[in-house]
């Protein structure tokens, strides 16, 4: 049971971090408890508030599905199968255990929700987020059985990555975007949004009282930090998913301005979106500041992942401490272009010592 | 002047540890042009050594090429006249032979002409816009050896490269490594499988034992 659950459910854990990472930036970083109230008694008390959670609640099975299904169709895994021969009822407690393992996010938030429900009297207003769990568990368990059941259909499909309609350019930056978009777009996608939220945000308060620079310059600072996700991923690929490009004859020089225009690209659409709701509130020489910044950032970060090959959590550290640092700089009126000339150039060693 | 009386690769003080756990020490080590085998126990490090040789890992010491192109000094002219067939060769998965041999011609400055000729041989051509993800190893590893004999490389290291091969793939293998060597290429090559002199013309063979290379005749 050990072994199972470690190997299945541990690897779901371990392959999701950087996705799990985010939710829990968004969930705890931009929302106050009020606001975290305020949902839960939406979801209990509004006449679709069961339904919006009942539709995010299956999503997420369904996320945690394709993993397992997956994971167990991978060659690695046949090992798995001996667990048929166990009796029916071994059997399916342990894929009770499994399934409930991939759900203890949801587990979690709707303790929350009846926590929120008895705080607020409406305890029988909560018996459907238990009832939704409940059938989520199961139907899990069932599909897990019904696998255990055809190994055949296991080992026998390889994964075919879709075909692009046009000549895939000669380009390791395409290859790196292509790569981002086919093989981690849910952090792709998390990321940019949860980067494009707080721009939209701090955009937003800037324009409601006169304020100088160093708001929307500490309030970026803070939104470009939902992008090292992406810059721990590009560095994945760069040292992991072929190390062997390594052993390219390419110069450091290429190498280095390759990850710049990739971070350069990973951030356009938050320039963009600077441009678009800031165009009123700054001037164009003051956004480009902020977003220079906002590229240095980033580049520092990914040149002190080079040092050790972290873990993105051990990684984290480094990036609170730098954001304090940067804030209280930005407070005592640090020029933002030297500030950010400086992390360059932070960035440009670490990365020329380390690798 | 010829290259012959001079070292193709010489090494000196190599260590590379991960952690705190050593995987090569290597004082001193150096060959002239030929054909070697590199033996050596599972796990003794030969996989690693050859990364360090190709540029993939960091590690102490000093790689030199020809008696003066130096690894650390001259990377990319170091890296351009050394190529690493790996033992299981990873390609991201959505990727074609074809991106791989078109990126591979504009990196190592090869022509497509020698592209094309390499991909003939190995039988690559059939499959050149299947995406790698869709290959079966054997297909892979063909690819991954055909990559390692495109440009001028001036010493070719190839990790257990008869490993998921057809017959008739090691045959061409042979056949290039024979090729190659007139053309005073040099190869390391690691194998479990034992190499007859005959086949290839063995120069030497060495062990790595105790983290170091010694002379296994």
């Amino acid at each position: 049971m050990h072994t199972l659950f470690r190997s299945t459910v541990g690897e779901f854990y371990r392959q999701r971090a950087g996705f799990f990472l985010i939710v829990i930036l968004l969930a705890f970083g931009f929302l106050s408890a009020r606001e975290h109230v305020g949902i839960a008694v939406f979801l209990l008390a509004d006449k679709y508030g069961m339904i919006s959670l009942a539709i995010v609640w299956v999503l997420y099975t369904l996320m945690a599905q394709i993993f397992w299904n997956a994971l167990w169709s991978s060659p690695g895994y046949s090992f798995v199968y001996h667990a048929r021969l166990l009796p029916a009822a071994r059997r399916f407690s342990w894929l009770g255990v499994l399934a409930a393992g991939f759900l203890i996010p949801p587990l979690l938030y709707g303790a929350w929700i009846v926590n929120v429900a008895l705080g607020e009297g409406i305890f029988d207003r909560s018996i459907p987020v238990l009832c939704i769990w409940a059938g989520m568990w199961l139907v899990l368990i069932l599909w897990a059985n019904r696998k255990l059941s055809n190994q055949d259909t296991a080992v026998s499909k390889k994964n075919v990555p879709a075909a692009l309609r046009f000549k895939r350019p000669v380009s390791w930056v395409f290859w790196t975007l292509e790569w981002l978009l086919r093989e981690k777009s849910l952090t792709l996608l998390l990321c940019k949004a949860g980067s494009l939220l707080f721009t939209i945000t701090t955009l937003a308060y800037y324009g409601t009282d006169d304020y100088d620079l160093r708001l929307p310059a500490i309030g970026l600072s803070m939104a470009v930090l939902a992008n090292i996700g992406l810059s721990y991923e590009v560095f994945h690929w760069e040292t992991n998913i072929w190390p062997w490009a390594r052993s390219l004859p390419i110069s450091f020089l290429t190498r280095t301005g390759r990850l710049i225009l990739v971070h350069f690209l990973l951030l356009a659409p938050d320039f963009l979106l600077t441009i678009r709701y800031g165009y009123h509130l700054l001037g164009f020489d003051e956004m480009s500041k902020i977003f220079f910044l906002q590229l240095s950032v980033l580049l520092w970060y990914h040149s002190s992942l080079y040092k050790e090959k972290p873990l993105l959590e051990d990684s984290l550290g480094a990036v609170f401490i730098l954001f304090i640092v940067l804030t209280v700089l930005i407070l005592y009126s640090t020029p933002l272009v030297l500030l950010a000339a400086a992390l360059l150039a932070g960035g440009f060693l670490n990365f020329y010592r380390r690798t | 002047m010829s290259l012959s009386g001079m070292p193709v690769l010489n090494l000196s003080g190599i260590r590379k540890d991960f952690g705190n756990h050593q995987v090569l020490s290597i004082p001193e080590w150096s060959i002239s042009e030929g054909i070697y085998w590199i033996q050596g126990e599972n796990g003794a490090g030969k996989s690693t050594l050859f990364r360090v040789l190709a540029g993939m890992l960091p590690f102490s010491g000093q790689v030199v090429l020809d008696g003066s192109v130096d690894l650390r000094k001259d990377p990319v002219k170091y890296r351009l006249r050394v190529t690493l067939g790996e033992a299981e060769p990873l390609y991201p998965s959505f990727l074609t032979p074809a991106d791989l041999v078109e990126f591979m011609v504009r990196t190592r400055k090869a022509t497509s002409h020698q592209a094309r000729d390499l991909m003939d041989r190995f039988g690559i051509t059939s499959y050149q816009h299947q995406p790698v993800g869709a290959c079966s190893s054997g297909m892979v590893k063909k690819l991954s050896l055909a990559l390692s004999f495109l440009g001028a490389p001036r010493l070719i290291i190839l990790d257990e490269p008869l490993i998921t091969i057809d017959r008739e793939a090691g045959e061409t293998l042979f056949g290039l490594i024979k090729e190659y060597r007139e053309q005073s290429v040099t190869f390391l090559i690691s194998s479990h499988q034992v190499f007859t002199s005959g086949a290839i013309g063995l120069t030497r063979s060495f062990h790595l034992k105790n983290k170091d290379l010694v002379p296994a005749d």
